[in-house]
């Protein structure tokens, strides 16, 4: 489903040039679990951008269902990701000015589905991720693993076709962070391709593969302990 | 859709206190100033334009040309009929012929001072078009001794409207019958009436002598035509009316004399400057900087909004990734922030038509105007007002609304959000005009008040204070009960000096005389001329510099009699020896006159006119009881006691005109009530431009310092004192204050000295007041800083880093 071919991503200041991505080749089947693990500042959260429409390569190929991403305007990676991809980011990047509700409507809004539609697509995931009770309420009044489920619903609320996670447990503690987990691993369950990025042991094994990167480059793609274990 | 992004602006503006009320307060100041100067504006364009005819109704102007030139906006008695007579295009004519100064209606025994009263023509409703609301509306004002009066009189008088109509009353010696009652006639009209009288009330040899004399330019004449002209075209005919009667008549009396006559269109009226014995004007260059510095105003708000919105730039910058990354395109993104701007634009105009409500009267008071409520929500204010909501709601939100929507959304998102805390140099740019603009009004204000406290203690050549006039009645049985008063002020200890004569207010009468030239021979000049008793050198204090004062015991002085002033002796050639020259006025053929005389004594120069003026030469003729007003010079001391006392003395006289007075030094301030009305409107707008240009700049430095936080924390730490942080955070603010105090001070001075061309008399004012403004703006700046600097000192280096 996913598809790179040398993938690059250099970026330029006035003085100095940093090379984040160097001609990196992955590729990710539909349905898959994979994390990408590395040391800080590897590259893999600007691999996972690129991967999610959010920013462009400098130089290589990206396909996604066979169709070249690399190629398009901002208007036409907008459109895709709005319909393909839901996103979840470790400081969870709610909006402090929209309710729950209206957070986890968002998506829809923008894909200007109808009002009712809305609604019932949203009050339906609020029960799954049981903030149903919260709904009217505002991000700043929840806890950090009830905001974090928040952005896991608008996530998935237009049933994306890959969800991407960058450290999704990254500001929750344990027990929280493997709630979200749990919620992961049910998606993936349910057919969903999903892409984490992470630097906990603990967490990459959740996933069904992991692949390592480090200045850049991939060094290794495993098995993760989990499947190896079944 | 349009509910989700206004409930958002709405939070996010209650989450933003700070930023929300200085944005909306500061445009509503703006908007406020604009509906005001536009209601204004709108008045002065439109004097006189409700008039059925107003397209073809036109006002016949002379300009004699009799030994000298006199420009003036007044008609002799029959220009109008005659014109009508020989031209079928002038369809009726109208005339104006004042009553001198106010009229004392008596009805009921009581009576009743009033003014604007004129005697006019049984065609003024054909001419022009009045809301008759009681009595005829046909055969008006056509037998002697008739009259209409408005609204607020009828019911003043009378009751009511329908009260009033065939009922009599006295004005001033004569009785007239009330025909019709009109409503109010509005204030922007050339004559505002409050009542006229049929002209032909006044005696037949009255009029006739007016109409024969076609150098008696009495009235105020216009035409109606049968449809609207070109001036130029007529001005042939009005040559020939010149050519066929006047010059003709001139030469009868042995005069080379001749008027040039022109036609001015009755809308084009109100702004007509320039000629003599108009009727007050409007000031078009007042229109002009009136509606450009509320313009300026409202242009000064809106960068405080566009500043604040950008600052506001790295809060939602986030938020703006995030929307994107969500699926949100730039259209709707740059939607959302106009549709914010379009919010915080219209409470600010609710705001401002509150302000708007709350401020009209003190805005009546300075701009001499009435407008209610009612006018705020015309049509052209509605119009300005959506003007203005489109404007600023797009101009002022679309910059911040595109700059917001072009962010990429993966940069803002890793952290990497612009900073607009910091101010860059199209920021900096923006403060700088509200400074040059600051700068600017608050200089101008100060110069203004210089220029009138100049006036106000200038040496006029008189004794100006303590002196209070006391108008006399018309009537003259009353005015003879009470002439025993002025025996006993002379007697009254308190009381330096009495003399029955008005006191020269800045206005003057111009005679025709005749004066000796250096052959000894006569030429005739026109010159100011007041009447005055023998106490009028006393009250006023001035200097007997050559020959004698009138006296009584010169029978011949009341016309052989006359003083000059030096300005007078100059001019006339006659400085070497003044006394003895020939004088005459009243004129008649031949050479003679009706007073015949001769120079008796020189006075020493003072400002009878007003402070726009030079001085001019002056005649003084002896006229002991003729005058209606007498005026008083108290001693020093307490005026309370000696006026009640004036008080008591008249009250006793049982008459029924009731007691006024009125100092001479406000009556001299009526001279100036267009620059200190300019002077009150520059002080609002003064205060409004500094207020918002420092809510402005107290709002960036907010947004400034919460943005800096890291790097005040971090400089904290590391030993920076509040005041070197403090100065870090203002150095750039302080050399912009610098640069717009470079760029508004040449300015103003060139535009003061325009201004000033306008008095005889300008007050020298150097670098002080400029300089004086400088230090009040930076003042204020510092104040504003000082605040910021001293909530730094108050927090703690540890929160700032922790806000990471």
């Amino acid at each position: 489903m996913i598809k790179t071919n040398k993938l690059s991503r250099v970026y330029r200041t006035e003085d100095v040039e940093t090379t984040a991505l160097n001609a990196v080749d992955i590729e990710i089947k539909k349905g898959e679990f994979v994390a990408i693990m590395g040391p800080s500042g590897c590259g893999k959260s600007t691999l996972l951008n690129i991967i999610g429409l959010l920013d462009t390569p400098s130089s290589g190929e990206y396909f996604l269902d066979d169709q070249a991403i690399h190629p398009l305007r901002e208007k036409q990676r907008s459109n895709i990701r709005k319909e393909n991809i839901g996103f979840i980011f470790q400081s969870f990047n709610l909006i402090d000015e929209l309710t729950v509700f209206e957070n986890v409507e968002l998506p829809l809004f923008y894909l200007k589905k109808p009002k009712a539609e809305r609604e019932e697509k949203v009050n339906h995931i609020l029960e799954k991720m049981g903030i149903a009770h919260r709904a009217k309420h505002y991000p700043q009044q929840l806890s950090g693993g009830q905001q974090q489920r928040v952005a896991v619903a608008r996530a998935v609320i237009n049933s994306p076709k890959i969800i991407l996670a960058d450290e999704p447990t990254g500001n929750l503690d344990s027990a929280h962070g493997n709630e979200v987990m749990e919620i992961l691993t049910q998606l993936h369950e349910a057919g969903s391709t999903i892409i984490m990025v992470t630097h906990s042991r603990h967490d990459a094994n959740y996933a069904e593969r992991i692949i390592k990167l480090h200045d850049g480059s991939v060094v290794s793609e495993l098995e993760s302990e989990r499947v190896s274990l079944i | 859709m349009i509910i989700s992004y206004i409930k958002i602006a709405l939070r996010h503006l209650i989450k933003n206190k700070v930023y929300a009320i200085v944005s909306i307060i500061g445009l509503a100041l703006g908007v406020t100033c604009c509906i005001l100067i536009s209601l204004y504006v709108a008045d002065e364009l439109t004097y006189d334009d409700w008039h059925k005819n107003s397209n073809r109704i036109y006002r016949v102007q002379s300009k004699l040309n009799l030994n000298g030139e006199l420009n003036t906006a007044l008609a002799s008695l029959a220009v109008g009929p005659t014109l009508k007579q020989d031209y079928p295009e002038v369809q009726n004519f109208v005339r104006f012929l004042r009553y001198p100064q106010s009229v004392e209606i008596t009805y009921n025994d009581k009576v009743y001072q009033e003014d604007r009263f004129w005697f006019t023509d049984s065609t003024l409703f054909d001419v022009f078009t009045y809301d008759i609301i009681a009595g005829a509306s046909e055969e008006l004002l056509k037998t002697p001794s008739t009259a209409v009066i408005n609204s607020t009189l009828a019911q003043r008088l009378f009751g009511s409207a329908q009260e009033a109509v065939g009922k009599q009353m006295q004005i001033n010696n004569t009785l007239v019958t009330i025909q019709a009652v009109i409503q109010d006639i509005p204030e922007n009209s050339e004559i505002p009436f409050k009542g006229v009288v049929s002209i032909t009330t006044l005696p037949q040899q009255v009029r006739d002598n007016l109409e024969l004399d076609w150098f008696r330019v009495a009235t105020y004449t216009f035409l109606k035509f049968n449809q609207p002209i070109d001036e130029g075209e007529f001005d042939a005919k009005l040559d020939t009316l010149n050519a066929r009667y006047v010059e003709p008549w001139a030469a009868q009396s042995g005069v080379v004399a001749n008027i040039d006559y022109s036609l001015t269109p009755l809308t084009g009226l109100h702004f007509k400057d320039g000629l003599d014995y108009d009727l007050p004007k409007g000031n078009f260059s007042y229109i002009l900087i009136f509606g450009l510095l509320a313009l300026f105003i409202l242009l000064i708000a809106s960068i405080n909004y566009v500043n604040l919105s950008l600052a506001q730039g790295s809060k939602r910058a986030k938020e703006v990734g995030v929307r994107k990354t969500l699926g949100a395109d730039q259209k709707q993104i740059r939607l959302q922030f106009l549709g914010e701007s379009f919010l915080i634009t219209g409470l600010a105009i609710i705001l401002g038509l509150g302000l708007v409500e709350i401020l009209l009267n003190s805005f009546n008071a300075i701009s001499n105007k009435s407008f209610t409520s009612a006018d705020i929500f015309s049509i052209n204010l509605v119009v300005v007002l959506v003007g203005i909501l489109t404007l600023v709601g797009i101009i002022a939100g679309g910059y911040p609304a595109f700059v917001l929507s072009s962010l990429k959304p993966v940069r803002v998102l890793r952290g990497s959000i612009p900073n607009f805390g910091g101010v860059g140099l199209f920021r900096k740019g923006l403060i700088l005009i509200q400074f040059i603009f600051s700068l600017f009004m608050i200089t101008g204000t100060m110069l203004i008040g210089s220029q009138m406290d100049y006036i106000h203690s200038k040496n006029l050549g008189f004794d100006r204070e303590n002196v209070i006039s006391i108008p006399l009645p018309a009537d003259t049985s009353a005015t003879k009960k009470l002439s025993p008063i002025i025996y006993e002020l002379r007697e009254d200890s308190r009381v330096a000096a009495v003399s029955r004569t008005n006191m020269p207010s800045g206005n003057s009468g111009e005679l025709m005389f005749r004066l000796e030239d250096d052959n000894g021979a006569l030429y005739e000049k026109g010159v100011k001329t007041l009447f005055v008793d023998e106490f009028f050198i006393e009250v006023l204090g001035l200097d007997l510099i050559e020959g004698r004062n009138f006296s009584r015991e010169f029978p011949t002085d009341q016309q052989q009699a006359f003083i000059i002033n030096e300005t007078a002796a100059r001019r006339f050639n006659w400085e070497e020896s003044p006394l003895d020259k020939r004088m005459q006025w009243g004129l008649l053929a031949n050479g003679q006159a009706a007073n015949d005389g001769k120079v008796v004594g020189v006075v020493s120069d003072f400002n009878f006119l007003s402070l726009h003026n030079p001085l001019e030469p002056l005649v003084l003729c002896y006229n002991p009881s003729g005058s209606n007003t007498i005026s008083v010079k108290l001693k020093a001391g307490n005026y309370t006691e000696v006026i009640s006392d004036i008080r008591s003395s008249w009250e006793e006289k049982s008459i029924k005109h009731p007691f006024s007075f009125s100092f001479l030094d406000d009556d001299l301030e009526q001279n100036y009530t267009d620059e200190m009305n300019m002077y009150s409107i520059f002080k609002y707008f003064a205060f409004i431009s500094i207020l918002i240009a420092l809510l402005g700049l107290f709002a960036l430095l907010s947004f400034s310092v919460q943005t800096r936080t890291k790097e005040i924390g971090v400089r904290k730490i590391l030993g920076a004192s509040s005041a070197r942080i403090a100065w870090i955070l203002v150095r750039d603010f302080v050399l912009i204050l610098v640069i717009a105090f470079v760029i508004a001070t040449p300015l103003n001075l060139y535009l003061m000295d325009i201004w000033l061309e306008d008095f005889a008399y300008k007050v020298d004012y150097g670098i002080a007041i400029p300089g004086l403004s400088l230090v009040l703006a930076a003042a204020l700046s510092i104040l504003v800083v000082f605040y910021h600097a001293f909530r730094i000192n108050r927090t703690d280096p540890a929160m700032a880093l922790r806000y990471e």
